[in-house]
């Protein structure tokens, strides 16, 4: 992946605790890159319409907490083959839009972080709060170049 | 005895189950199993004022949002014995419509397609069908149009307040939308020529009985005051509980609903099957090019419904712009008294809606909301049976088995965050 090319998309839900990383993950790095930074709340179609025209764009990364049946906090990188339908973003298969964003001849990732708590009204976990910095603290060295 | 279980039935809103057990070579029970936890929106609202009912009732869901709050607008006003004007009307019936458009595309293209075209999967489906795939985004993306103009979001919009509007849509943004209606219809085109030829086989077919709203006028419509039934009773809003009966499971968060003791059908194949004769133009046609007489029997037909409807409700809206654009904006309505009960109902996109209300001093005191989804929770695991059994006949695997009873549960295009209802415990 590099910097100017990659999109990336923070999926969640900011009141469910965990749930919320992937949308904290666009509000702190957007700034470095805005125009390649989405958010699930914008309207994941309009986003993904978006990113499939684009033709600077080649590679897609979404950022979500999912159960890969790992402690809480760890991280995978996960590709296509390693999703199972059920993960959905609350409506849309998550499989369907990667492959779809493959078809249109772009690399499609999931980064996933295994929650520690979804539930309502709650914050993000100090164990995700960790993770999520790790995640960011990659991906910023990486567009800062 | 053993049994067959999705643990996690996907492509549909929200969590549910399916559990078959089986004893020999027959099938003991099926059950569609709701496990989103009880939503107790009905007691959460006691003693709120309506205008915080109002605001409070859509959060049952995020893909009928409208359509909760358009049936809460209805019962409410009649509580309050306001009548709204004209204009009122019709911008409530466009934001039902963009709702429809929404919440068919994603069903259509996103979440059916790969059981219609025979895909194991969503990802499967989508590298011979990416087209299809941009199509529904495109569609879905244009009904979040529509209701974020008239609702202020496209979720959870708070602008249709009791009385009226907080801010009327100006005519450049309804013009727009327009534009934006016609240039889709190609898409709903496609999806209707793509599902209408499909052939279902004939195993699964069983007579069931058809729910939904009677418009007042000889339109194909989403609003009414009344209830149509297929066997030809039919029943003023404030009598639903005389159709839906509904009653607690062990299995399920979700209440069930029988008619005249027998599970029924709500939803888009429902309102084909009892209005469809009442369409004009373009779906009028596609309606008699391929209803059938199945369309009474096998619940796979509610996806060519859906696509007529998608195609029905991009031309109405349309239609209704034209309509409103030449309105003054009135004035919001006030309340003629401070008690008062009634029941509102509207069609959303899986079926029919009603909220139901009582109102005393200005304060909620009786809520009753019966979804689409829960009314159909009968009829699907009724159909969910006949699947498996035949599965079981033919000799099929658990797996084979198990990826049948999914695509007929979602043919119904369940919406489970809405069906887990208030279960009331009785202790004794």
């Amino acid at each position: 992946m590099t910097n100017r090319r990659t999109a990336f998309v923070g999926l969640g839900n900011r009141d469910r605790g965990d749930d919320a990383a992937g949308l904290r993950f666009v509000d702190d790095l957007k700034h470095l890159n805005p125009n390649y930074f989405f958010s699930e709340e914008q309207g994941l179609e309009a986003i993904i319409l978006e990113i499939i025209k684009d033709k600077d764009v080649e590679d897609v990364v979404f950022v979500d907490t999912c159960d890969f049946n790992a402690k809480p906090g760890e991280i995978a990188l996960l590709r296509l083959d390693s999703i199972e339908e059920t993960v959905s973003t609350h409506k849309i298969p998550l499989s369907m839009l990667m492959a779809l964003i493959q078809t249109e001849g772009k690399k499609a990732y999931l980064v996933g972080i295994q929650p520690e708590s979804l539930e309502f009204e709650t914050d993000i976990s100090e164990t995700v709060e960790k993770a999520l910095e790790r995640i960011e603290d990659t991906v910023g060295k990486m567009l800062q170049g | 005895m053993r049994s067959i279980e999705i643990k996690h039935l996907a492509r549909v809103e929200g969590h549910g189950a399916i559990t078959v057990r089986i004893e020999g070579r027959k099938v003991r029970e099926a059950r569609f199993e709701i496990i989103e936890g009880p939503r107790l929106f009905e007691t959460l609202t006691i003693g709120k004022l309506p205008s915080e009912n109002l605001s409070i009732v859509p959060r049952i869901c995020a893909i009928c949002t409208l359509s909760h709050r358009y049936a809460s607008l209805r019962g409410l006003e009649k509580c309050l014995s306001i009548q709204v004007p004209e204009k009122t009307t019709l911008l409530r019936e466009l934001m039902l419509h963009g709702e429809i458009v929404e919440s068919h595309a994603l069903h259509i293209f996103l979440l059916a397609l790969p059981d219609l075209l025979g895909y194991p999967n969503a990802a499967a489906m989508t590298e011979k069908y990416s087209d299809y795939v941009i199509k529904g985004l495109t569609l879905k993306k244009f009904g979040n149009k529509v209701m974020e103009v008239v609702s202020a979001r496209a979720t959870h919009g708070e602008n249709p307040i009791i009385g009226g509007f907080g801010r009327y849509p100006t005519n450049r943004e309804l013009h727009e939308l327009k534009d934006q209606a016609k240039a889709l219809i190609p898409h709903a085109q496609s999806a209707i020529e793509l599902l209408g030829p499909m052939k279902f086989p004939a195993w699964l077919d069983k007579e069931t009985t058809f729910v939904c709203l009677k418009p007042p006028t000889k339109d194909y419509g989403l609003v009414g005051d009344s209830i149509l039934i297929s066997d030809g009773r039919e029943f003023d809003v404030e009598d639903y509980r005389k159709v839906v009966n509904e009653r607690v499971v062990s299995h399920s968060y979700a209440k069930r609903s029988r008619y005249r003791d027998a599970p029924y059908t709500v939803g888009s194949i429902a309102r084909m099957n009892l209005l469809g004769n009442r369409l004009k133009g373009k779906p009028k046609d596609h309606y008699q090019q391929y209803k059938n007489a199945r369309w009474k029997r096998n619940p796979m037909f509610n996806n060519i419904a859906q696509a007529i409807e998608l195609l029905h409700a991009l031309e109405k809206i349309q239609s209704l712009i034209d309509r409103t654009v030449d309105l003054k904006d009135p004035a919001v309505m006030k309340p003629g008294r401070e008690t008062g009960k009634g029941t509102g109902a509207v069609e959303a996109p899986r079926g029919t809606l009603f909220h139901s209300y009582e109102v005393k001093n200005g304060r909620m005191s009786k809520v009753d909301i019966v979804t689409p989804t829960a009314q159909n929770l009968d009829d699907i695991e009724k159909y969910v049976r006949i699947a498996a059994q035949h599965m079981l006949d033919k000799g099929e695997n658990d797996e084979e088995i198990g990826r049948q009873l999914e695509i007929v549960a979602r043919a119904y295009d369940p919406c489970i965050s809405c069906s887990a209802h208030l279960v009331n415990i009785v202790r004794k």
